[in-house]
């Protein structure tokens, strides 16, 4: 087990190296400096000035060794449109903010995903399945701006039951959490449903019934901790995508998370935030993928953690 | 003492094609302490009975039957619930598979502490202790350990070794087991199958064996069950069923034994296939296959006759004036 852990920690690190030299070159591919604001521009002296300031000027490996040691010393840097902004700070104040939402939304998403799974599979056919199943699928396929502009027009617009932005009380958090667990919800519910009728046809339930197990734990235990593995794999990707903040959520309901500053650093093309969040996410969902696997392992004792 | 009485129990699956009746109308007893050996191709209904018995059929399957009763209580009025209390304590079921009847994401012990958990009120520590001295009797070395490892980590032999201890945990009054070897290697069916008798003859459970080999019957058993196509063809003490045995499916199956007597192994198959169970023949269902079928074997089903007290037969060639076919022994 510590000697599985070991591989997947060097391995993640290779991959975060990885993409930390890809983000590295991508940025200095695209022609211009972060200084040149477009067709005015900033007088050559200034500009010559700002790039020996921030090490612009030294030859691109050096740079890429710069930056490299600075990221190993936890440092992403700063937003070269606003220099007096560390990447670190506004990931730090950022990241909490989707993640927190995002992290309400995962366990929203397992529990009522893995439940209406697992009734609609024990009542496959009845009426509770088939109206179950009608809305998971049209919740995987509609796309997330449609549920959450619907959402937030429903109960905010037309209702006023809830708040439509920000996040000062618990009563904020309803909408956007909602909308972010739809999707997944309905992805889940298929996944566990598909998964548990497999199960309960297997040998291994019949000889638990044979054994006198009541059906509850037939189900509950011998049924969904098979069943719940397909789940626990999609959990990494799962985790990794909400805690990192939606974009759109987060612009909709005025929410000051990770997803939005992403995005904003893009339009404004703020290149060494955007590497800075990226590099951050990438650690991210590659820890996450390890946490996942590892937690698998754990479930799973078929799983050869030591080869 | 009766232990278990069935009478025509039926079941049929309704599927999309149609209502496959796999079993049509048998009639089983067995009594305590008495080994039952019920034999016939793959697919004629033998698990399937079984299986209707303990309620472990999908809820797709029609199960009805006059009259089962076990040590006493009237099984048919009982739900799956009820029933529940029942199997795993009373009756222990040994599985065909013991590679997928074992869930391979607990450990043997969680697994074999199961029935004694729910079927009899004591401790953590007293249902271990039990565990023990059952993996014991099943001659399980180092069970200690054994008892903390997963099902991967077991070979096939050891794996039925565990299904029996298991079936027997709660000390049940009626073990049921279902082709208990099939599965396993050949050089461990042997073993498997000496297990099985010696534990029910220092237990002294009942036994119903079920297996498509008559060869495992004549070690084991006291009676024989025969079944084709979903009923029940010849019934008998072993003696009767390998000496004098009546009907033509019988004889088949006696002389698809493999003989290691001789120079050579002879093995005679029986040709054709079973009957389609969607629409089976209104006769005989052994009818398109028999050697010595006659008009009426296709056209109503033949009663079953007894021959003595113990031995009766389904078939036509029993009337007086039928051809004089008889059992010429397996030679011929
Ligand atoms: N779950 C099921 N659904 C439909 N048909 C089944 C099912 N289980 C068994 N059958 C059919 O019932 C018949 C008897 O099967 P079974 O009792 O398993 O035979 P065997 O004597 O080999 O144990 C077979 O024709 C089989 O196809
Ligand atoms: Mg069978």
């Amino acid at each position: 087990m510590g000697k599985y852990i070991f591989k997947r920690v060097i391995s993640g690190l290779v991959t975060i190296v990885i993409l930390i030299t890809c983000c590295f070159f991508l940025m200095h591919a695209v022609p211009g400096s972060p200084f040149s604001k477009g067709e005015q521009g900033v007088p050559p002296e200034v500009m010559q000035r700002l790039n020996e300031k921030y090490g612009l000027d030294l030859p691109l490996h050096e740079q890429y060794i710069r930056y490299m040691s600075n990221i190993l010393h936890g440092d992403l840097g700063i937003s070269y449109k606003n220099t007096t902004v560390q990447v670190n700070d506004l990931v730090g104040r950022g990241f909490p903010v989707s993640a927190r939402i995002g992290a309400l939304a995962v366990v929203v998403s397992l529990l009522i995903g893995v439940a209406l799974g697992i009734v609609s599979a024990v009542k496959r056919g009845s009426l509770f399945d088939g109206i179950a199943m009608v809305t998971a699928t049209i919740g995987v396929c509609v796309p997330l701006f449609v549920i959450s502009v619907l959402l937030l027009y429903l109960f905010a617009g037309v209702l006023k039951w809830l708040p439509t932005y920000g996040l000062s009380t618990w009563r904020h958090y309803i909408l956007p959490v909602t909308c972010l667990s739809f999707s997944p919800i309905a992805y889940i519910a298929r996944m566990t449903r598909s998964s548990m009728l497999e199960v309960m046809q297997q040998d291994y339930i019949r000889t638990a019934r044979a054994k006198g197990v009541s059906e509850f734990f037939v189900i509950c235990k011998h049924g969904l901790r098979n069943a719940i593995l397909p789940v626990v794999t999609y959990l990494g990707t799962l985790i990794a995508n909400l805690l990192t903040g939606s974009f759109i959520v987060e612009r909709l309901f005025a929410i000051p998370g990770l997803g939005k500053y992403f995005v904003d650093s893009i339009t404004a093309r703020d290149y060494n935030i955007i590497m800075g969040v990226t590099i951050f996410l990438g650690i991210f969902v590659v820890t996450c993928n390890l946490i996942v696997d590892v937690a698998y392992g754990i479930i799973d004792p078929r799983v050869k953690m030591d080869e | 003492m009766r232990l278990l009485e069935i009478e025509n129990l039926r079941t049929t699956f309704d599927i999309h094609v149609g209502s496959v009746q796999a079993v049509r109308g048998i009639d089983l007893h067995v009594d305590e302490g008495e080994t039952v050996g019920i034999v016939g191709e793959s697919g004629c209904g033998k698990s399937v009975s079984m299986l209707s018995l303990l309620h472990l059929l999908p809820d797709y399957a029609r199960v009805t039957a006059d009259k089962i009763a076990f040590g006493g209580t009237d099984l048919t009025k009982m739900d799956a619930k009820a029933m529940r209390r029942l199997s795993g304590d009373q009756i222990g079921m040994i599985f065909q598979d013991p590679m997928t009847s074992l869930n391979p994401l607990f450990t043997v012990g969680s697994q074999l502490i199961e029935p004694l958990r729910i079927h009899k009120k004591i401790g953590e520590k007293e249902a271990a202790q039990i565990v023990l001295d059952k993996l014991r009797l099943v001659e399980i070395p180092d069970p200690e350990s054994r008892m903390k490892q997963y099902p991967h980590e077991l070979s096939g032999g050891m794996r039925q070794r565990i299904m029996i201890a298991m079936a027997i945990m709660c000390d049940p009054r009626l073990i049921i087991a279902d082709e208990p070897t099939t599965a396993l290697d050949v050089t461990i069916q042997a073993q498997i199958l000496d297990l099985i008798a010696s534990l029910q003859k220092k237990l002294g459970t009942a036994v119903i064996m079920i297996t498509h080999d008559l060869g495992v019957i004549a070690g084991m058993c006291q009676r024989v069950v025969v079944m084709y196509g979903g009923v029940i063809v010849e019934e008998g003490t072993v003696r009767e069923i390998f000496y004098q045995p009546r009907h033509p499916y019988t004889w088949g199956l006696l002389r698809s034994i493999p003989q290691k007597s001789g120079e050579k192994k002879k093995l005679v198959p029986i040709s054709g296939s079973p009957p389609d169970l969607i629409a089976p023949p209104p006769g005989c269902p052994f009818a398109a296959r028999c050697p010595y079928a006659m008009n009426i074997c296709n056209s109503a089903m033949p009663p079953m006759r007894p021959v003595s007290d113990t031995h009766s037969a389904r078939c036509y060639l029993m009337d007086e004036g039928a051809p004089d076919v008889k059992w010429e022994g397996i030679r011929a």
